[in-house]
């Protein structure tokens, strides 16, 4: 019953906290992250990834532009992008940042990397149920749109790791968002 | 404080009037002339344009919710805040610019709107750090002026673009006739 318990608790927490880096990621950097397991955060950048790639194919699909392989070959792009790109990506962030004396670990850095694509997450549900329903084409207005919205939090995680230096935050993050940007380009024109 | 205002300043007026810039000019890019001066200039024009009337109106709005904080600072620190905030444009602007220079995408809208947002929750932690308390009217009046900017954009750069046209069409009728008159 205890555990039953603690579960429901750990579910609610995971979703508070998924929420929380889409509208006030501040808050759950300061109260939540610590919290959350870096193995469960990559299943978010995971699913967001994999979302926004599944409607890449799916777009492609319906354009008649390739066959209706694409669909699963771009999902499990976009899974092994969220899974492995994005945590590697997370682990450079805290690399670099390691040169600013930036005080937080590296599962840490991860963790709070991965979730910020909560938002691209929850962009990439409703795309699909777009897509799915009502047949529209939802890759650039979900899928993208998803990832930019990971932009803010992708800031203020910069933020939080070296106690507020802006500019270094608005240079990463530009970097970081024009690297994701080109290699969906890419990926979606193999 | 008021060395605080100054330093910097120069810096986050440029970028500012930068990333605008490069909203509208990305936004207003014609597909069969991408490098056109006049759509270049129009875009910038009316990009820096809609930057100084975002900013102006968070000035405004913010300035008059936060009078005490005028009384203890002075007058340019609301102008401080919102500065601070809108540099988070940055990365948004030079997306927007990959997108329709090198990636050829005709509708770079959600660049500005994510950007906007953004900007207006950076805007809200910028004046809680001044203030050193967060207060409902700071948190929610940049997100609620950014969000109705957003929807303006949306629903205006169509407009613009139309407008673009003619502002293209006109210039080329002045350069015929300028031609013929030099012949």
């Amino acid at each position: 019953m205890i555990s039953l318990k603690n579960e429901e608790t750990h579910k609610r927490l995971i979703f508070s906290t998924i929420l929380s880096m889409m509208i006030n990621p501040k808050k759950a950097m300061k109260s939540k992250i610590d919290q959350i397991p870096w193995f469960l955060s990559i299943l978010v950048s995971g699913l967001a990834f994999g979302l926004f790639f599944l409607q890449t194919g799916l777009d492609l699909f319906k354009t008649g532009l390739r066959s209706s392989n694409i669909i699963f070959i771009s999902m499990g792009a976009g899974l092994a992008y969220g899974l492995i790109v994005i945590p590697l990506m997370g682990a450079l962030l805290w690399l670099v940042l390691k040169m600013f004396d930036g005080e937080k670990s590296l599962s840490w850095t991860i963790t709070s990397f991965s979730l910020s694509y909560s938002g691209a997450m929850i962009y990439g549900i409703f795309g699909l149920v777009f897509s799915l329903v009502f047949g529209w084409k939802t890759a650039i207005a979900f899928g993208v749109g998803g990832v930019l919205w990971a932009t803010g939090p992708i800031i203020t995680t910069i933020r939080e790791i070296t106690k507020g230096k802006n500019g270094l935050g608005i240079i990463l993050a530009t970097v970081i968002g024009a690297l994701v940007l080109l290699s969906w380009t890419l990926l979606a024109n193999i | 404080m008021n060395e605080e205002i100054k330093k910097g300043k120069g810096l986050r007026t440029l970028l500012r009037n930068l990333s605008f810039a490069s909203f509208g000019s990305a936004a207003l890019i014609y597909a069969q002339k991408p490098l056109s001066p006049v759509f270049l200039i129009f875009g910038i024009v009316v990009g820096i344009s809609f930057g100084i009337l975002y900013k102006s109106v968070l000035s405004l709005l913010l300035g008059l919710s936060n009078k005490e904080l005028k009384v203890e600072h002075g007058n340019k620190i609301i102008s401080l805040g919102i500065s601070r905030g809108l540099l988070f444009l940055v990365p948004f602007a030079v997306m927007a610019l990959l997108a329709a220079y090198i990636m050829d995408w005709t509708i770079t809208t959600g660049f500005v709107s994510a950007g906007l947002m953004t900007a207006g929750a950076t805007i809200t932690m910028e004046l809680e750090k001044i203030k050193g308390k967060g207060t409902v009217k700071n948190s929610l009046l940049p997100l609620g002026v950014s969000f109705v900017f957003s929807a303006l954009w949306s629903v205006g750069i169509g407009y613009m673009a139309i407008l673009s046209l003619y502002v293209d069409g006109g210039v080329n009728i002045l350069l015929s006739l300028a031609n013929g008159l030099v012949k």
